[in-house]
């Protein structure tokens, strides 16, 4: 399905090209999902694509800039960047009740197909962050991913909604009167988790996932954790060539602080230097 | 229902999404819906892409986009304040939806600092038929001090206080509020003095222009009563083009879904009300096309 992209002015003006990349619609027709594809600047290309797989929808808003900027950076370097919308978030088709991992990881699939056909790469790599990594890892093998870079993924899906359900205890203990955000039952800090999804999320364990057939994989952290040199360690043994890099960063917003400004971190950085040094 | 990318502008790319209302019958009029603080075009928890779609299902073409710095629009022109940029922007999105869908009636929505530019685009544009200001511009009136103190020992005010200041010592908590999505706290802004308010306000209605404003219980600390509007703009009795809605219990962002629910429903309602009141022949004529039966 293509893209329906309407300009608006004269018919024999240029047409408008949104420095923070081109905005489309794709996918199935009656269920399309909203992505910006990032074409390379300046001459030439790499000839490859990135992919960058958002954050799970709590976290989604604080990441929406620096993805931006990533994305931006990423194609001055010469990839094919694609960033978009899993099902039921962002600007995609569905609600909000419709969302489940199983369908996010095929979301990828799809979106790295609409790349491919867009750009005309044959090479797709994933960039996910958060619960976005997890998925980019869950999605590495239907995307044939040449590498994957795992942001700070969520490796325990029980562990991440155990977080969030005490940083809403928090919040409704915090607020001002007379305002009273008493959630309903599926809801979780304002977003719908269905019981699909609670039971997708407590079942997750990125240890236990078959290991995707990447050439690489990255595991890049602003804090050192067991669980993240666990990780590595389980993507090593399997013999695909599996690296942890530490990128202390105290700036960076986590789901237990105040995430009310925006992410100024120097682990994009990190990334790029990973993509560019290791692509060929 | 159909969504589409468009993208304008006369100072730099504009990025929004269109919803389209089924092709059944011509559409009521375009919605404009404008960024909420720094959230991109869908709103705070998808506020406005569900609003969005609830509008267009009620009729209404609704155009979501990112004013200039915001989203993924370009940053606005060095020359140009974002307040200028914003009001430009503004004029660009009700240039191209009367060009490329043909719309004539418009309505604007801003929440929090959007209220800013649907505030000036309102007073500004005489195409702007009605707006929707939640959480905009309020004023500490005499009223508004007499009830402040008279609610500080309200039991339910007390019971929250003395709970979040023995769990926060309890657990050793910060005092500032977290949350995931934003916190509880209501942006600040440059305030437009209230005597240019006062003139604006007076000004829009006597164009005709309709208002729809919602106040939620974040700005209870500046607004604590259904028609303290009223009192700000100092007229003793209320408008048959105002409507007042007062929720108390909400928060700024609509941070569950039956606060979303209710927004929906109030914004669905009025602007119903909105045609109907504008088109009294129109509707009398559907009226008359219905079975005897009344279905």
């Amino acid at each position: 399905m293509t893209s329906e992209l309407r300009l608006s002015g004269q018919s024999s003006a240029p047409a408008l090209v949104p420095l923070g990349g081109m905005p489309l619609f794709f996918g199935a027709a009656d269920h399309p999902l909203f992505g910006v594809h990032h074409s390379p600047s300046g001459r030439g290309g790499r000839g490859e694509g990135i992919v960058l797989c958002y954050p799970g929808p709590h976290e989604y808003r604080q990441v929406h800039f620096v993805f931006r900027q990533l994305a931006r950076s990423l194609a001055g370097d010469g990839f094919h960047v694609m960033r978009f919308d899993y099902s039921g978030t962002g600007d995609s088709s569905g609600a909000m009740s419709s969302r489940d991992l199983e369908t996010w990881a095929r979301d990828i699939a799809v979106a790295a197909d609409e790349l491919r056909d867009r750009a005309g790469v044959r090479r797709i790599s994933l960039v996910g962050m958060r619960l976005g990594a997890s998925l980019a890892l869950l999605a590495a093998g239907s995307v044939s991913a040449s590498q994957l870079v795992l942001w700070d993924p969520v490796v325990s899906g029980a562990e991440y909604l155990e977080k969030l359900e005490a940083l809403q205890r928090r919040t409704l203990r915090d607020l001002h009167y007379p305002v009273s955000n008493a959630p309903a039952r599926d809801e979780l800090l304002g977003h719908v988790v269905t019981p699909v999804m609670r039971r997708a999320l407590t079942g997750l364990d990125l240890r236990a996932v078959s290991l995707p057939k990447a050439r690489r994989v990255t595991v890049v952290c602003a804090e050192e954790r067991p669980e993240y040199a666990a990780l590595q360690a389980s993507i090593a043994a399997s013999g695909v060539a599996a690296e942890l890099t530490h990128v202390p960063d105290e700036t960076l917003a986590r789901v237990d602080r105040v995430l009310d400004t925006f992410l100024v971190s120097r682990i994009p950085a990190s990334i790029r230097t990973i993509l560019g040094t290791r692509a060929s | 229902m159909r969504e589409r990318v468009v993208i304008f502008g006369e100072h730099g790319a504009r990025v929004g999404i269109v919803t389209v209302p089924p092709p059944a019958q011509p559409p009521l009029g375009a919605v404009i819906l404008t960024n909420v603080g720094t959230h991109h075009r869908i709103g705070p928890f998808r506020l406005y892409v569900d609003l969005a779609r609830e509008l267009s299902i009620a009729g209404w073409i609704v155009l979501r986009f990112d004013l200039a710095g915001f989203g993924d629009s370009d940053a606005p022109p060095p020359d140009m304040s974002h307040g200028e940029a914003h009001a430009a922007d503004l004029r660009d999105a009700l240039d191209m939806l009367e060009t490329r869908f043909s719309v004539q009636r418009f309505v604007l929505l801003g929440l929090c600092s959007g209220v800013d530019s649907v505030h000036a685009a309102a007073r500004d544009d005489a195409r702007v038929s009605a707006a929707i200001l939640i959480d905009g511009h309020t004023y500490p009136t005499p009223g508004f001090q007499r009830r402040r103190q008279l609610r500080v020992l309200q039991p339910g005010r007390v019971v929250r206080y003395l709970r979040r200041t023995l769990d926060r010592y309890g657990h050793g908590g910060t005092r500032t509020p977290v949350s995931a999505e934003g916190t509880d706290t209501v942006f600040t802004r440059d305030p437009l003095p209230q005597a240019a308010w006062r003139a604006d306000v007076g000004a829009m209605l006597a164009r005709g222009t309709r208002l729809l404003f919602v106040f939620t219980g974040s700005v209870d600390y500046r607004y604590n009563a259904a028609d303290q509007l009223y009192e700000q703009l100092e007229w003793s009795s209320p408008s048959s083009l105002i409507r007042i809605e007062h929720w108390r219990e909400v928060d700024h962002l609509f941070s569950t879904e039956a606060f979303r629910r209710r927004l929906a429903d109030s914004v669905v309602g009025w602007l119903a009300d909105l045609v109907a009141a504008s088109e009294p022949a129109t509707a009398s004529a559907r009226l008359a096309l219905l079975p005897s039966d009344g279905r």
